[in-house]
């Protein structure tokens, strides 16, 4: 290290902690020894000297003047460091910092009026956040699950000592007073009030109904766990008082799977007894618990739209508008199998949503008869390994087995599109029946990701000589980021079979099973 | 909210005003054996927490022995050892007799302390005089004839020159100093500049007017007109001036002190009185003033310098100083967010002092245990690298360890919540 | 009685997300005041440091 080079600014001043980081990053280039720059104070000159760099230059340089003294193997390193040094001086940082709090009541003291806490943390600590949201007087919703049943029963008791919701856990959708909340759609304001255990079920609900030309007043989820008897549907009999006094809500729809027996007792007569029409969507429950009281049955998501409308409006509506005729269906079936290769036998159902997989297990009932899944519809239904289909077979992929480690499948599609690669690449696959759900929360463009992947999948199946099925149902609307329309082309133009609504889709993808089946 | 909870959160309020509401005047400069209490002859204090000989790190080891040269105790390196081991020199920390000290904070008898009185409580506190700029220092553990000198030429020629400066102005008010600097780019531990001028300036009209030989004032205007960082030893005497009638309070979870001595790290909280809270001290990352030095060379963080980021500052505002940034090749963005972050873990904020860059926001007040065990966020402290035997070799930022909050914390709760 | 709940539904929503950010995106888009809590396990996750702070803070 013979070559010594020392620079002198005159006059030019900068920070010395600038200066020692522009030393630090001088000392890495190649064949530099060593680099000091420095103000030529006295202090540094003895520090120079003791570097051996204190060349004449630098000892008649002064306070005010700026030193750059390298030490380096040969000439090329030094004046390359030289120069590396003066370009470094001439640099300037400069960035932006957004603003998010690290605490809870820092955020609150941000925004003091804040009436409600979005919770969709692990649910290990969701219980303690959700608590001192409360303790703190906001309304919570609670998007995370895995909380404990303890935890919930002593939220929600804490929530009705101090006249503050607690909707969840579990809790995907809600739309309050127009402001849409987790996975939520865009949808008019209007009069048809809903409540839901199920966030997939209020989401198609409220894109049908705003699809008739109506629209939603509130769409509040309660949580999946409410209906259970240890927690007493505590939040829905709140709710249930809060819509009915609601100005804004002129028919009110309860959508859910089949409660607890004893809670559902509670709740339909709690519902018996309201000023407002009432549609009761038990999915897959028994119609006798309206009968003889003034409240109207709802098999079908698409049937509660249809009825809160028609209850709404007073106008007969039968079916959603674009609803396709059950002849036309057949027809389609049958035009699909005639495709198809004597081997391809079975559906294979692939659900973001957990409660369109659930309405589409009761639909496909009807033509398949035992379907296997891993939210099966008995017990002996239940798949021994999620990541393997038997026979027919439908998926919730929004299960934990499945979303350890990751996001939500309508955040995430990447677990779904593999999923339906695998299946179609199976010989005895021969129908794909798939949800999209829009709206705000989720993914920003499913259709596009899906229908590269369908594409694949179908190009696979033909060059195996089989043609593969691929149903869809868009749970979404116009207003949506996505907008319904541009989805739905997006699938249609990969070839996929689009319908209207989950239940219809579900239909049709049954029908092409059982007619594969026969054939 | 429970009755733990709002007594926890009252007496945090009551901490902070006290902190608050503290007016630290500099009143004197004596020896230390004049005022520091319970300072003897055979005294040397060193920056806390309390540590044996045996376990010391090398600059304060050497600082020890340095002190006990300098005060003539003994002649050779040898006998001071053998003086200490034999438990005739008295070993103490600064903080056990309301002082500070920085770097390894080695005070003695004959060495010159800045007294600083809050005026609100009457209690007053103590920090040595700044040494020296240079690497190697009696500050760093670096004792040699040159060091023995200039601490002599401290104690009989600056310091006097200093106090009749000091007396003839009739006190300095430290806080505004403090609120003019950290406008200036101070935070006011690793960065002083602004406030040593403005102090400089304050001081030079009374200086050339007190009734001192004027050999002694120009070499002591010459000392202080290069002493970038003088002041920092002043603002740690009111650091802890203001800290001291904030202890004590019970069921206050507010540190009240914090401090290193290259081998632990210590805090002491509010409601939990006298009690250090310790656990390894850590690395200091950042930059070596030599391409031969590295963090093989240097000694764990040290010193009770950190008594200003106690108080909000050093550390806690680097928005304000953002320079202090580059030593771990950070940014602006960095120094802001660093700061807005330690609002987090705060009971407050000080609107006597304000940060430019925060739109004018005042420094953090009060760092409150539960929140830094909660969020995370552990304090930096914006500090010197020392080598590990003595001297300077670098400068950086360290942060506190989580270890002290977690069993202050787990203290806290057994005194204080019923089981 | 004009119960907090009652109140709520003619209120406009002003939200603490604590926890995914898309949903405080989503707030936003819609002109909705919303604060983001960047959420991150509190003491690590220690169960004997979560319930001292659940008695604290």
């Amino acid at each position: 290290m013979n070559v010594r080079r020392v620079l002198v600014k005159p006059r030019e001043y900068s920070d010395s902690v600038r200066l020692m980081r522009i030393s630090e990053k001088l000392r890495g280039l190649s064949g530099v020894g060593e680099a000091i720059l420095m103000m030529a104070t006295d202090n540094n000159k003895r520090l120079l000297e003791s570097a051996g760099l204190l060349l004449a230059e630098a000892r008649s340089a002064s306070a005010n003047d700026l030193v750059i003294a390298i030490r380096a193997e040969a000439d090329e390193a030094a004046e390359a460091a030289v120069r590396q040094a003066e370009s470094l001086l001439k640099e300037r940082v400069a960035k932006d910092t957004t603003h998010t709090f690290r605490t809870f009541d820092s955020a609150l003291e941000a925004l003091p009026e804040a009436n409600l806490a979005l919770i969709s943390v692990p649910g290990k600590y969701a219980a303690a956040e959700a608590r001192r949201a409360l303790e703190r007087g906001l309304h919570v919703m609670l998007f995370s699950d895995n909380v404990s049943l303890d935890d919930e029963i002593a939220l929600k008791r804490l929530g009705r000592e101090k006249g503050l919701l607690v909707l969840g856990p579990d809790c995907g959708t809600a739309v309050i007073n127009g402001a849409a909340l987790g996975f939520a759609n865009v949808v008019r304001s209007g009069p048809v009030g809903i409540l839901g255990a199920s966030g997939t079920g209020i989401q198609e609900i409220c894109v049908l109904v705003d699809r008739m030309g109506s629209g939603i007043s509130h769409a509040i989820g309660t949580g999946g766990r409410d209906l259970s008897l240890a927690v007493g549907a505590s939040t829905m009999l709140r709710c249930i008082d809060l819509l009915e006094a609601d100005e804004k809500t002129r028919v009110i729809v309860v959508t859910s799977k089949p409660p607890d027996s004893r809670v559902a007792t509670r709740v339909l007569e709690r519902l018996a007894c309201c000023r407002k029409p009432v549609v009761v969507n038990f999915l897959g429950g028994d119609p006798a618990g309206v009968a003889g009281t003034p409240m109207h049955w709802a098999s079908t998501l698409e049937e509660a739209a249809n009825a809160a409308v028609r209850l709404e409006t007073g106008k007969g509506r039968g079916t959603s508008s674009g609803a396709v005729d059950p002849a036309a269906l057949t027809g389609q079936a049958e035009q699909e199998v005639a495709q198809m290769a004597p081997k391809q036998k079975y559906l294979r159902g692939l659900f973001s949503g957990g409660t369109l997989g659930y309405e589409a297990l009761l639909v496909l009932r009807d033509t398949l008869g035992d379907i296997h899944s891993n939210i099966p519809l008995r017990h002996d239904l239940r798949l021994p390994d999620s990541w393997t289909s038997v026979g027919h077979t439908l998926v919730d992929l929004g299960e934990d087995e499945y979303t350890q480690g990751r996001a939500h499948p309508m955040i995430d599609p990447t677990l779904r599109l593999h999923r339906l690669l695998d299946e179609a690449a199976l010989p005895e696959v021969a129908v794909i029946l798939l949800d999209v759900v829009l709206g705000l929360g989720t993914h920003p463009d499913p259709a596009h990701g899906l229908a590269d992947t369908v594409r694949r999948a179908r190009a696979t199946a033909h060059a195996e000589g089989r043609y593969l099925s691929v149903v869809t149902a868009v749970c979404g609307t116009e207003q949506d980021p996505q907008g319904l329309a541009r989805q739905e082309e997006t699938l249609r133009a990969a070839g996929a079979i689009v319908l209207p609504t989950n239940a219809q889709a579900s239909r049709l993808a049954g029908l092409i099973a059982q007619r594969a089946c026969a054939a | 909210m429970s009755d733990l909870k709002a007594s926890i959160a009252a007496a945090n309020q009551e901490t902070v005003d006290r902190i608050l509401a503290g007016q630290p005047v500099w009143v004197d400069v004596r020896p230390a054996i004049e005022v520091v209490p319970g300072m003897t002859r055979n005294m040397v204090l060193h920056s806390s927490p309390r540590i044996e000989w045996g376990r010391m790190c090398g600059p304060h080891r050497n600082g020890i022995i340095g002190a006990v040269l300098f005060e003539g105790l003994a002649q050779t390196r040898d006998e001071a050892i053998h003086l200490i081991e034999n438990g005739d020199i008295l070993i103490d920390t600064c903080h056990n007799h309301d002082s500070v000290g920085a770097g390894a904070g080695i005070t003695s008898a004959s060495m010159p302390v800045v007294v600083v009185e809050n005026k609100t409580y009457g209690n007053r506190a103590y920090c040595d005089v700044f040494e020296s700029g240079a690497l190697q220092s009696l500050k760093w553990g670096w004792y040699d004839e040159k060091v023995g000198a200039h601490l002599h030429w401290l104690a009989e020629v600056f310091a006097p020159v200093l106090r009749a400066g000091i007396e003839c102005m009739g006190g300095l008010d430290v806080k505004s100093i403090v609120a003019k600097a950290v406008q200036m780019g101070d935070e006011c531990h690793n960065r002083s500049i602004a406030a040593s001028s403005l102090f400089f300036k304050d001081l030079m009209p009374y200086l050339l007017r007190s009734q001192v030989k004027e050999a002694d004032l120009l070499q002591a205007v010459d000392f202080l007109a290069k002493a970038d960082h003088f002041f920092l030893h002043v603002t740690m005497a009111a650091a802890k001036a203001v800290l001291e009638p904030a202890k004590d309070i019970p069921y206050s979870t507010v540190v009240t002190a914090m401090a290193r001595n290259g081998v632990d790290f210590g805090i002491q909280v509010s409601g939990l009185g006298n009690e250090w809270f310790t656990a390894p001290a850590g690395k200091v990352d950042g930059l070596y003033f030599r391409s031969e030095w590295g963090p093989g060379d240097a000694a764990l963080d040290l010193g009770d310098s950190c008594i200003t980021e106690t108080v909000g500052l050093g550390g806690l505002i680097q928005a304000t100083a953002p320079t202090v940034q580059q030593y771990v090749q950070g940014t602006l963005a960095d120094a802001i967010r660093n700061t807005v972050e330690f609002r987090e873990i705060c009971v407050s904020t000080n609107r006597e002092l304000q940060l430019p860059n925060l739109d004018f926001e005042g420094t953090p007040v009060g760092i409150d245990i539960r929140k830094v065990v909660q969020t995370g966020i552990l304090p930096i402290l914006d500090t010197g690298i020392t080598s590990k035997e003595a001297g300077l070799i670098g400068a950086g930022q360290a942060r506190a360890p989580k270890e002290c909050f977690e069993k202050a914390l787990r203290a806290f709760v057994a005194r204080y919540a019923q089981a | 009685m004009d119960t907090d709940d009652k109140r709520l539904l003619r209120q406009e929503i002003k939200t603490v997300n604590i926890g995914l950010e898309l949903f405080g995106e989503a707030l936003r888009q819609q002109g909705l005041q919303v604060v983001q809590v960047d959420w991150r396990a509190p003491a690590d996750g220690d169960p004997e440091l979560l319930d001292i702070l659940a008695q604290l803070l």
